[in-house]
């Protein structure tokens, strides 16, 4: 089995997990992604498929297969950070920041299909993004200065 | 203010509760600091005043009970100044905090703190991190521990160009005289030196109304490993032979 991740192509062993997360972090050692609730409620999963948010923990490696996978690790492009990353570093909205990985994926798939959305938009489309820490009106901000880089 | 004046808290051992031999680091001495840390200058914070106990001043045969240990610090022949404390982040922002404890009484960048936490290899004894204590007990006990530091390094500097340290100044990791318009590193001051200082609760550190970095608000130390994905938790740990529990139910 081969999958496309960050633009690499890696080759995983047949008998690997059946869930993406697990061979993100088990497999190929790409633990930016986290395990929060392995339902797809938590959101600390979310990686890019094909450019759209997906929840690592309840997609199957093989329905991965022949799409663009980009994780967090995969963000930065030449040493420099992605535009969403520098806006939630320079607003520093997290507590923990176990969260962080996921947020940042579901707010660059936003910031893509929708390049300066109200806030009313930034919350509909962060509504599975969990944070437990609390910090949501600090990851509002982040993201809206994203939306102004 | 000093530790003292602090009332017990509920959940805080005493001193008597704790293990008299902790791990790798039962008892601490200046070989066993310097074949971590490597040569440079130590500063360790100690909960009662050892030397009076002991009777001695002579750091090179004095042993400290590791009990007594509540902090260190060490400043490297490369300037690096690695702070061992038992505190853990969990989010708290204590590692920045506990960092602009340090560089506000040192006298010295941000980038320059390594801030080794809850490595039980490395660091003293430590109740725990809870109830709000890091910041009134652990950071008091680093300001006294930098502070005596910054004292150590700006005395070094005096006794090299032979003036009197009253006349110099530390900043950004420093020393500096004004009036001969010169400068020397602490990096270069502790070089080939292995000196050990032990320090009690007497002290003297900055008022607060003093303070230029600390309780200002700054951003995380440590924030791109985070928006990066490579800061790692423990869940991401993968340790030689390391086994994994679960807790199975009926279903």
């Amino acid at each position: 089995m081969v999958l496309t991740i960050n633009g690499i192509r890696r080759k995983i062993e047949p008998d690997s997990s059946t869930d993406l997360l697990n061979v993100l972090r088990n497999n190929l050692n790409l633990t930016g992604s986290k395990y929060g609730c392995g339902e797809g409620a938590f959101g600390a999963c979310t990686v890019l498929m094909n450019g759209k948010p997906a929840r690592s923990c309840v997609t199957t490696t093989l329905s991965a297969v022949g799409k663009e996978i980009i994780t967090i690790e995969g963000l930065e492009k030449n040493g420099q950070l992605h535009a969403v990353q520098k806006a939630f570093l320079e607003t520093d909205p997290f507590q923990c920041s176990y969260c962080a990985p996921g947020m940042i994926m579901s707010a660059v798939a936003l910031l893509e299909k929708n390049p300066s959305p109200s806030d009313e938009e930034i919350i509909a489309a962060m509504n599975g993004n969990i944070c437990r820490c609390g910090t949501y009106l600090n990851i509002v901000k982040a993201i809206k200065l994203a939306s102004k880089s | 203010m000093t530790i003292n004046e602090y009332p017990p808290h509920p959940y805080e051992p005493t001193h008597t509760e704790s293990p008299s031999i902790q791990g790798n680091l039962s008892a601490l001495n200046r070989r066993k600091f310097f074949k971590l840390a490597g040569s440079g200058l130590a500063v360790v914070f100690v909960l009662q005043d050892l030397l009076s106990i002991a009777g001695s001043t002579n750091t090179s045969t004095t042993v400290l009970p590791a009990s007594q240990v509540g902090a260190w610090l060490h400043i490297g022949e490369d300037g690096i100044v690695s702070v061992f404390t038992g505190k853990v982040e969990v989010g708290q922002n204590i590692r920045t905090s506990l960092s602009q404890v340090v560089a506000e009484e040192l006298q010295v960048p941000f980038s320059s703190i390594k801030m080794i936490m809850g490595d039980t290899d490395l660091v003293p004894y430590d109740a725990g991190t809870f109830g709000s204590r890091t910041m009134p007990q652990m950071g008091t006990q680093l300001r006294k521990a930098s502070a005596t530091a910054r004292a150590a390094l700006i005395d070094m500097a005096a006794k090299n160009w032979k003036v009197d340290a009253g006349s110099l100044q530390a900043d950004q990791g420093f020393v500096y005289d004004a009036n001969l318009n010169r400068k020397i590193s602490y990096a270069q001051l502790t070089q080939g030196k292995q000196l050990l200082l032990q320090i009690a609760d007497d002290v003297k550190i900055k008022p607060a109304t003093e303070w230029k970095i600390s309780g200002k608000t700054v951003l995380k130390v440590n924030g791109s490993s985070f928006i990066t994905g490579k800061h790692r938790y423990v869940s991401d740990m993968k340790i030689p032979g390391m086994l994994h529990g679960k807790v199975l139910r009926a279903p």
